[in-house]
C-alpha cells in the first residue's frame, strides 16, 4: 500500500521516481567522475551494465510476473549480434549495440510464443532451456576469429578511454531507466501489474493478456540485449562463459530482489550494490558469493520488498510524521 | 553390434540414476506445488557427505575426518540428506510456501549456498568416490563393471521400494491423495504438514543415492549440482509435473536419448535432449502423463 502511495507522490508536479533519476544523474555525471579513482570508474561501468540487466528482468518478472530464469539468453543474443555485426560488417558499434538490443527483442518474441501457453514452473523452465541451448549453439561457432569454445575476440570498442566508457554506460543506463519507468507508469505498466496480480481477472476484464505478455518479453529482451551488447564492446570479447552463463541470470534476479522487485529503481540500486560487493570482496574469494547469497536470503525473508524500497518507505513515513503532522 | 549393446547397457544405467533423482523432485511438486530448485544440491550433498565420511587424513578436505568404510559412508550420506531436506523445508520453504516466486528464489539461493559451502570445504575441483565393487565382466565385447551393475540394481530396488511404499502403505496413499487434491486430502483427515516432511525426507534420500553413484562413475564437483537439477527438471516436465510414473518413463526416454547422442554424435551432447524438450514443452505443456490441473 505504501508502495502505491509512494508512486503517486509528486513534487512540483513531477513524480518521485523521476526526481530520483534526476538526482542519480547529477551524482553520477557531475560528482562521481571528480571523486572516483580510475579503478572505481571501471567498476561503475560494470555496475551500470548489471543495473540495466536487473531492470530488464524486473519489467518482465517483477512487473508482469513472468519469472524468467534465463535472462542471459537475451544478454548473450545482444552481445553476439552486436559483436558479429561490428566485426564482420564493420558497422559502427554505436549502431550495432541497438541492433543487438533489437535482435534480443526478437528473441523475446520467439520465447514469448511458446511461453504464452506456459505458466509458473513451465515458463521458468523454457527460459532456462533457451539460455542453455543458446550457450551450446554459441560453442559450435567455428569462425576463423572465433577462439576456443565460441568466443569472439577483438570486437571494436565504443572508446578506448575508461572515462568515456563510464559516461556512455551511465548515459545508457539512465536512458534505459527513464524508458522503463515511463513504461511502468503508463497504462501498459498497469496492465503488466494486473497480469501479475491475477491473469484470469485481467483477461476477464477484457484485456488482451497475450499481447501484453509478448510486449513485456520484447521490451525486457531489448534492454537485456542492449546491456549485453555494451558489455561486449567494453570488454572487446563475447564468449558463452561471459554472455550466456547461468550465473548472469541468477545475478539479475539477485540484484532485482535485493533492491526491490517491481520498482525499476530498486534493481538499479540492487545492481550497483551487487557489483560493488562482488568487485570489492574479490580478495575474499569464495566467501564473497557466500556472503552475497546469505544477504539475499536475509533480504528475502526480512525485507521482502527489497532494501531500496524499504528505505524509501521508511523515509516517506518519517517525512509524513515530522512535517505533515504539524500542518494538520 | 557392440555400440548398440553399449547404448542399451549404459543408457539403462544412466536412466535409472536420472529416475532416482527425478522422482523425488516430482513428489515434492506433487504434494505441495513446490518447485525445489535445491534438488540438484541434494544430489551433490549426498555425494560429498560420502566423500567426506570415507576420507581419512585428506589435507584437501577442511573438516575433521572419520575414515568410515564405504557402505557406512553411503548410509551416512543417505541418512544425512534425508534429515537435511525436511529441515530445509521446515525452516526455509514452509514460511513462504504459498508464494511460488519466492519459493523459486529461496530454493535457488539455497542451492548456490550449498555450492559455496562445498567449495569452501572441498574446493572446486571434481572428486570421485571409489567403486563399491571392483573388476568387470564382458558380454559380446561390451565391458560392464560390476559397480555399474550394482548401481542399476540398487536404483531399481529403490524405485521398486518407493512404488510399494506409495501404493501399499497408508502414508504412501496419503501422499498420492495429497498430490491429487489438497482440499480433499484435508477433508479425510490427512495431515499435510507431516506428509510433506516425509516426502522431503524420501526425496532427499533418493537424490543422495543418485549422487553417490554419479560421483562414483563420473565424479562430482560443487558447481555440477546444476546438471542433475536441469536433468530432473526436464524429466519431470516431460513426464508431467507431479506424476511419478510419468517421470519414470521420461527418465528412460531422456537417459537413452542422451546416451544415443553421446555415442553417435558426441559434439551435440546435451543439445539434442534440450531441443527435444523444448518442442515437447511448446506442443504438450502438461507432459506425457500429466493431467491438466483443475484450479
Amino acid at each position: 500500500m505504501y508502495l502505491r502511495r509512494l508512486y503517486r507522490k509528486r513534487w512540483l508536479g513531477i513524480p518521485g521516481d523521476y526526481w530520483l533519476l534526476i538526482g542519480l544523474a547529477l551524482v553520477l555525471l557531475l560528482i562521481v567522475p571528480r571523486l572516483a579513482t580510475p579503478n572505481l570508474l571501471t567498476i561503475l561501468i560494470l555496475a551500470n551494465i548489471w543495473a540495466m540487466l536487473a531492470m530488464s528482468w524486473d519489467i518482465l518478472s517483477g512487473y508482469t510476473g513472468q519469472i524468467s530464469f534465463g535472462h542471459s539468453f537475451f544478454f548473450g543474443i545482444g552481445g553476439y549480434t552486436s559483436g558479429l555485426l561490428a566485426l564482420y560488417l564493420k558497422l559502427s558499434p554505436w549502431l550495432t549495440i541497438w541492433l543487438g538490443g533489437l535482435a534480443a527483442a526478437i528473441g523475446g518474441l520467439l520465447i514469448a510464443l511458446p511461453a504464452l501457453r506456459l505458466r509458473g514452473p513451465y515458463l521458468a523452465l523454457i527460459t532456462l532451456l533457451a539460455a542453455l541451448v543458446a550457450d551450446r549453439v554459441a560453442r559450435f561457432l567455428r569462425i576463423e576469429t572465433a577462439g576456443a569454445e565460441g568466443a569472439l575476440y577483438g570486437i571494436p570498442p565504443l572508446s578506448f578511454s575508461w572515462t568515456d566508457n563510464y559516461y556512455y554506460s551511465t548515459g545508457l543506463m539512465l536512458l534505459v531507466a527513464l524508458f522503463l519507468i515511463t513504461v511502468a507508469r503508463s497504462k501498459m505498466g498497469e496492465v503488466f501489474e494486473a497480469i501479475r496480480d491475477d491473469e484470469e481477472a485481467a483477461g476477464a476484464a477484457g484485456l488482451n493478456t497475450a499481447k501484453f505478455k509478448i510486449l513485456a518479453f520484447a521490451i525486457s529482451g531489448f534492454v537485456a540485449g542492449l546491456s549485453g551488447a555494451f558489455l561486449a564492446h567494453y570488454m572487446m570479447i563475447v564468449s558463452p562463459r561471459q554472455h550466456f552463463d547461468l550465473d548472469l541470470s541468477v545475478e539479475a534476479i539477485i540484484a532485482a530482489v535485493l533492491g526491490g522487485m517491481g520498482t525499476i529503481t530498486g534493481p538499479i540500486a540492487g545492481g550497483y550494490f551487487l557489483v560493488l560487493i562482488r568487485e570489492y570482496l574479490r580478495p575474499f574469494g569464495v566467501w564473497r558469493v557466500f556472503a552475497l547469497t546469505v544477504l539475499t536470503l536475509l533480504v528475502l525473508f526480512f525485507l521482502p520488498r527489497g532494501f531500496w524500497t524499504e528505505l524509501r518507505i521508511r523515509l516517506a513515513q518519517l517525512w509524513t510524521k515530522s512535517f505533515a503532522g504539524k500542518r494538520a | 553390434m557392440t555400440a548398440l549393446l553399449d547404448v542399451l547397457v549404459f543408457g539403462f544405467l544412466i536412466s535409472s540414476l536420472y529416475a532416482l533423482a527425478a522422482v523425488g523432485f516430482t513428489m515434492i511438486f506433487g504434494v505441495a506445488g513446490v518447485l525445489n530448485l535445491s534438488h540438484g544440491a541434494f544430489v551433490m550433498l549426498g555425494a560429498y557427505i560420502a566423500i567426506w565420511a570415507q576420507a581419512l587424513n585428506d589435507p584437501t578436505i577442511h573438516l575433521p575426518q572419520l575414515g568410515l568404510n564405504l557402505p557406512a559412508a553411503f548410509l551416512l550420506a543417505i541418512l544425512g540428506v534425508a534429515v537435511i531436506a525436511p529441515l530445509i523445508y521446515r525452516v526455509f520453504v514452509r514460511p513462504v510456501q504459498d508464494r511460488p516466486i519466492i519459493v523459486f528464489l529461496v530454493t535457488l539461493l539455497l542451492a548456490i549456498l550449498f555450492e559455496q559451502v562445498a567449495i569452501l570445504i572441498f574446493s572446486v575441483n571434481p572428486r570421485a568416490l571409489p567403486a563399491m565393487v571392483g573388476s568387470s565382466f564382458s558380454i559380446l565385447g561390451t565391458q560392464i563393471e560390476y559397480n555399474r551393475l550394482l548401481a542399476s540394481v540398487i536404483a531399481l530396488v529403490a524405485i521398486g521400494a518407493l512404488w510399494l511404499f506409495v501404493h501399499r502403505t497408508k502414508t504412501g496413499k496419503a501422499i498420492l491423495a495429497l498430490s491429487m487434491d489438497r482440499k480433499g486430502a484435508a477433508l479425510v483427515g490427512i495431515n499435510a504438514e507431516r506428509i510433506q516432511l516425509i516426502v522431503w525426507a524420501v526425496s532427499g534420500a533418493l537424490a543422495a543415492i543418485a549422487g553417490l553413484f554419479m560421483a562414483s562413475f563420473m565424479g562430482m564437483s560443487p558447481l555440477e549440482e546444476r546438471v542433475p537439477l536441469v536433468i530432473s527438471f526436464s524429466i519431470v516436465v516431460l513426464g508431467g509435473l507431479g506424476s511419478i510414473p510419468g517421470s519414470l518413463w521420461a527418465a528412460y526416454i531422456i537417459g537413452y536419448a542422451e546416451t544415443i547422442v553421446a555415442q553417435f554424435a558426441p559434439e551435440a551432447r546435451g543439445l539434442a535432449a534440450l531441443i527435444f524438450l523444448f518442442i515437447i514443452l511448446a506442443l504438450r505443456p502438461q507432459g506425457l502423463l500429466g493431467r491438466k490441473v483443475a484450479h
